[in-house]
């Protein structure tokens, strides 16, 4: 048998390991070591003993990472920002200013989502944070009930891509681009995807006027408040946003500032009674320690698994088929991206980017002409630098798509969830829209990758 | 679960976020240092940042994120693929998932003996970090800890299953 | 094939590295061998791990062969840094790589469990900046530089300069934001980087002296030597030894040529230190030098012994 088959079949099991519930990192290892042991009996030079020595320092060596080190930074800046209720003051904030528009709350829960996701590193995250804050509000002023959860669902979505985001920091350490330069990258998408968004609002409420309610702007008293809370969150998430957008700061050390800006700013709230309590603090570290220890325990998985499939030769024999097939670069892109949509339905975003992507990366790096190609010489006219780039915001855009997706859409389970009596089914209705936006939006980024490396070219000099 | 093994488990989580908290002020610190460089620039001064900060800031996430791990298994945390599996009967589900927790200590322990192995290593190479010239191996204990908790409470998960059945 | 030999490394398999040095290697074992011996290379990391882990893996015969950097495990080859010191190394990687052939038995002790296949060293570290121009020690006070290595930071330092580590693919980025005002590579590393267009001038000490430089090591496994018969042992033994290290300064001294020739069609200007600038870094080199002898001491090791059989060698391989 030879190793590529073997290493096909580690993908079969793989899969089926995932639909039996285990734990993906733990179906990761397994496969990664049982595949290995599988390729000793039949490659004789891949001993499998010796092989097993790797595990003295690979665990170690993969959390032993500065550039990792803004993944539970992020996080357990997201929770801060929750527990010292910084979301409800975005919202409310934001509410101030659009509340006057039908649909204007709805706008603003897309608009506090994209703020949140400027300090939260994860669509899912932003997705059950601002669904908390925002749905009470949706439904005490009866907005369809589909509607509403089908807006913070999608919402949700633009923790991904708004920078910070730990999705962004992984692919870029996966492919060895620079988290930096894809945090830059992504900010043009990620306003156009809250445009879009909030045009949408504006479209599906004119259409279908029942969706919303007549607009009701917020009492003045009200709204002065509202705003006078919204300006330190500003100045707060702005100061990260900003930072990184022109690269004052390097992601370790904008993290590191959102985390002490944010906890100064939710002890001194304690003054008012609000902000971060001592249970606060800790019910963030405890839920930080969660997504982190199974993030980490995920990279590891998926660093075990590689070393398996490398050495099946899977990676190289792709490489080789999709180098010698006939297709256009451009077709050979758009089929990765479908491949991503399907498997978006049923796997989570960071296991895609981490089993997925180290496949298809060395297959677009071949077609482009190699690591040194210049923008002149090269296939899709850019350098392997650009093409990681451009391609990282458009597979993480689709990889995105998978969680308002049937029939795994985590973002409207757990939206779903929050709202109790609002079905599924009416959610995934309630996104639609938003979906076929975000497909124009993907549409726009293929064409004209200008969208995307238009911020690092502008910031590399 | 014993209520000692949770406040341990607890505590051991709680003392990560601590590290957590150590990196963030040691990059305020090192960040604002390199801000006041900017600025005493113009005066034709100059302020110079922590030496070592990444060494630290690797060495520290490297024990925080693996005392991460016995929590999140306390906690289920450990994302896992549920479409499927909700067509399986109560008892396959059952089944499958006292196998994941098997599987899930006979992982955590492989690993932790090897990871001991590898800490004699470092020890035995004097491997250390580049600019502080800290010895690696240490930092290698709380991560052997965490595994053999991480196991632990795989198996507390475990025997508490077997004593609900 | 007979035997199937594994060779991890880190870098691209675009990279000089792989196409210039490993690669050809790999193909003259097979011709030498009647393709006996296959030597499959995993570039990019691609068997697991991290650079630091490469040589763990070779040692313990996770995989049969590496190419590695001693630096990246600070600690593990306390002898070898010798050749990294500034004043130590000059600026030719063919007259190091000689000296470290000549007085290899000084330092063998470092690699004591692996078979060492060749150690060499790139060219040597260049001061790249982005606009300022640095014509002597006061020059650089106060400057943040981006450091290549343990004794680079020590130099840096030893400069009254700030050194920052950061990872490689982060420089040009840091360069044209002004985090660090300079780095400290090697030529070679211009193309892939865009460092032609972010620096403005280069310092080379008098003479294309360098900064220091970084060592390499490519290694075999013991055991996976030891299983080889005499005869393909010897097709191993043949084609290591002076003349591939010859050769490999000859392909890292000319890898620094495209790097160098952009630099200057990129309107930049390389610097050489005049003789009295140059004494001043050379005794500021030195103080590293002694830095080093003194830490390597803490472990039972005569540093001071090795730098002067390093210089005398390298003095002696310079004509
Ligand atoms: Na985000
Ligand atoms: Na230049």
């Amino acid at each position: 048998m030879s190793g590529e088959i073997i290493g096909i079949l580690g993908l079969v099991v793989l899969f089926a390991l995932l639909a039996l519930r285990i734990p993906v990192g733990l179906a990761m290892v397994l496969v990664g070591i049982g595949g290995n042991f599988a390729l000793s009996l039949t490659l004789p030079y891949l001993r499998f003993e010796p092989y097993l020595f790797q595990f003295k320092s690979l665990l170690w060596n993969s959390v032993a990472n500065y550039d990792l080190s803004v993944v539970p930074l992020f996080i357990l800046m997201g929770y801060l920002a929750s527990n010292a209720n910084l979301s409800r003051d975005l919202f409310q904030g934001v509410n101030a200013f659009a509340g006057k528009y039908r649909g204007g709350v709805a706008m603003s829960a897309i608009g506090a989502c994209a703020g949140f996701g400027a300090v939260c590193g994860s669509s899912l995250a932003t997705a059950s944070t601002m669904g908390r804050v925002a749905l009470p509000e949706l439904r005490r002023l009866h907005y369809a009930p589909g509607f509403a959860t089908g807006v913070l669902a999608a919402g949700g979505t633009l923790g991904i891509l708004i920078p910070p985001s730990v999705a962004l920091v992984i692919y870029a350490i996966i492919v060895e681009a620079s988290i930096l330069e894809m945090f830059q990258a992504a900010i043009i998408p990620g306003l156009i995807a809250v445009l879009f968004f909030i045009i949408a609002i504006a479209v599906i409420v004119r259409i279908k006027p029942s969706l919303a309610p007549e607009a009701q702007p917020m009492a003045k008293e009200e709204r002065r408040v509202a705003i006078r809370r919204l300006i330190p969150v500003v100045v707060i998430f702005g100061a990260i946003i900003l930072g990184l957008g022109l690269g004052l700061f390097t992601p370790t050390p904008a993290a590191g500032i959102g985390v002490f800006l944010i906890f100064v700013y939710g002890l001194y709230l304690r003054r008012f009674g609000e902000g971060l309590s001592v249970a606060a603090i800790k019910d963030s570290i405890l839920a930080t320690a969660v997504t982190s220890g199974m993030i980490y325990f995920i990279l590891f998985g998926a660093e075990v698994l590689k070393g398996f499939f490398t050495r099946a030769g899977l990676p190289e024999a792709l490489a080789s088929w999709a180098g010698a097939s006939s297709l256009e670069p451009l077709g050979i892109i758009v089929i990765m991206l479908i491949a991503l949509i399907i498997l978006g339905c049923f796997m989570d975003s960071l296991s895609m980017i981490l089993v997925v992507v180290p496949f298809l990366w060395p297959v677009l790096v071949e077609i482009n002409g190699g690591d040194y190609a210049t923008a002149a010489t090269s296939a899709f006219a850019m350098n392997a630098n650009e093409l990681k780039i451009w391609f990282g915001i458009l597979s993480l855009i689709v990889i995105e798509l998978g969680l308002i997706t049937p029939p795994v859409g985590l973002n409207v389970f757990i939206i779903s969830a929050l709202a109790g009596d609002v079905k599924m089914k009416d959610t995934f209705k309630g996104v639609l829209p938003f979906f076929a936006i975000e497909i124009l939006r993907i549409g726009l980024i293929l064409f004209f990758p200008v969208i995307a490396l238009f911020v690092p070219r502008l910031l590399s000099g | 679960m014993p209520k000692k093994l949770d406040w341990i488990i607890s505590g051991w989580a709680l003392l990560a976020g601590i590290l957590t908290f150590l990196i963030v002020l040691a990059t305020t610190v090192n960040t604002a240092a390199f801000g006041a460089d900017k600025i005493a620039r113009m005066f034709g001064e100059n302020v110079s940042g922590l030496s070592g900060y990444e060494d630290f800031v690797r060495l520290v996430i490297s024990a925080a994120a693996l005392m991460f791990f016995p929590y999140c298994q306390r906690q289920k945390g450990h994302v896992a693929v549920d479409l499927f599996a909700e067509q399986f009967s109560i008892q396959t589900q059952d089944v499958i998932e006292s196998i994941t927790l098997i599987l899930t200590i006979i992982i955590a322990l492989f690993l932790a003996y090897w990871m001991t192995l590898g800490m004699i290593s470092a020890y035995e190479d004097f491997a250390s970090s580049p600019i502080l010239g800290w010895p690696n191996w240490p930092f290698y204990i709380p991560g052997v800890v965490s595994l053999l908790l991480w196991a632990l409470v795989a198996a507390m998960q475990l025997s508490t299953k077997k004593g609900r059945q | 094939a007979e035997v199937t030999l594994t060779l991890h490394h880190f870098l691209s398999p675009k990279a000089p590295a792989h196409t210039q040095m490993l690669q050809p290697w790999a193909e003259k074992i097979a011709k030498d061998s009647n393709g006996r011996i296959e030597v499959k290379i995993f570039p990019s990391m691609a068997l697991g791990g991290k650079p630091p882990e490469l040589y763990q893996q070779v040692r313990d015969g996770v995989v049969d062969m590496v190419w590695t950097v001693p630096g990246y495990t600070p600690g593990v080859f306390p002898r070898i840094e010798v050749f990294e010191l500034p004043t130590v190394h000059k600026g030719d990687a063919k007259v190091t790589n000689a000296a470290i052939q000549e007085i290899f038995p000084l330092i063998a002790e470092d690699f004591a469990d692996v078979k060492p296949l060749l150690v060499h060293v790139h060219a040597g570290n260049a001061l790249h900046t982005t606009s300022k121009k640095v014509t002597s020690l006061d020059d650089v006070k106060g400057m943040k530089i981006r450091t290549p290595s343990r004794s680079g930071g020590w130099m840096i330092e030893a400069w009254g300069a700030d050194p920052v580590g950061m990872p490689l693919p982060d420089l040009s980025q840091s360069l044209s934001k002004g985090v660090v005002e300079g780095g400290l590579v090697p030529f070679e590393i211009f193309p892939p980087f865009k460092l032609a267009d972010l620096t403005k001038y280069s310092l080379v000490g008098g003479d294309n002296e360098r900064f220091g430089t970084a060592t390499f090591l490519f290694a075999m496994n013991k055991d996976s030597y030891n299983r080889l018969p005499d005869d393909l042992k010897k097709v191993i033994d043949d084609n290591i030894g002076p003349t591939f290290s010859e050769e490999m300064g000859v392909v890292w001294n000319n890898v620094e040529k495209p790097g160098i020739g952009m630099q200057e069609k990129s309107g930049g200007e390389i610097v050489q230190l005049d003789a009295a600038a140059k004494g001043v870094f050379d005794e500021v080199g030195g103080k590293v030098v002694a830095r080093w002898v003194e830490e390597v001491g803490d472990r039972g090791i005569d540093g001071q012994k090795l730098v002067e059989e390093a210089r005398k060698a390298i003095a002696k391989h310079s004509n």
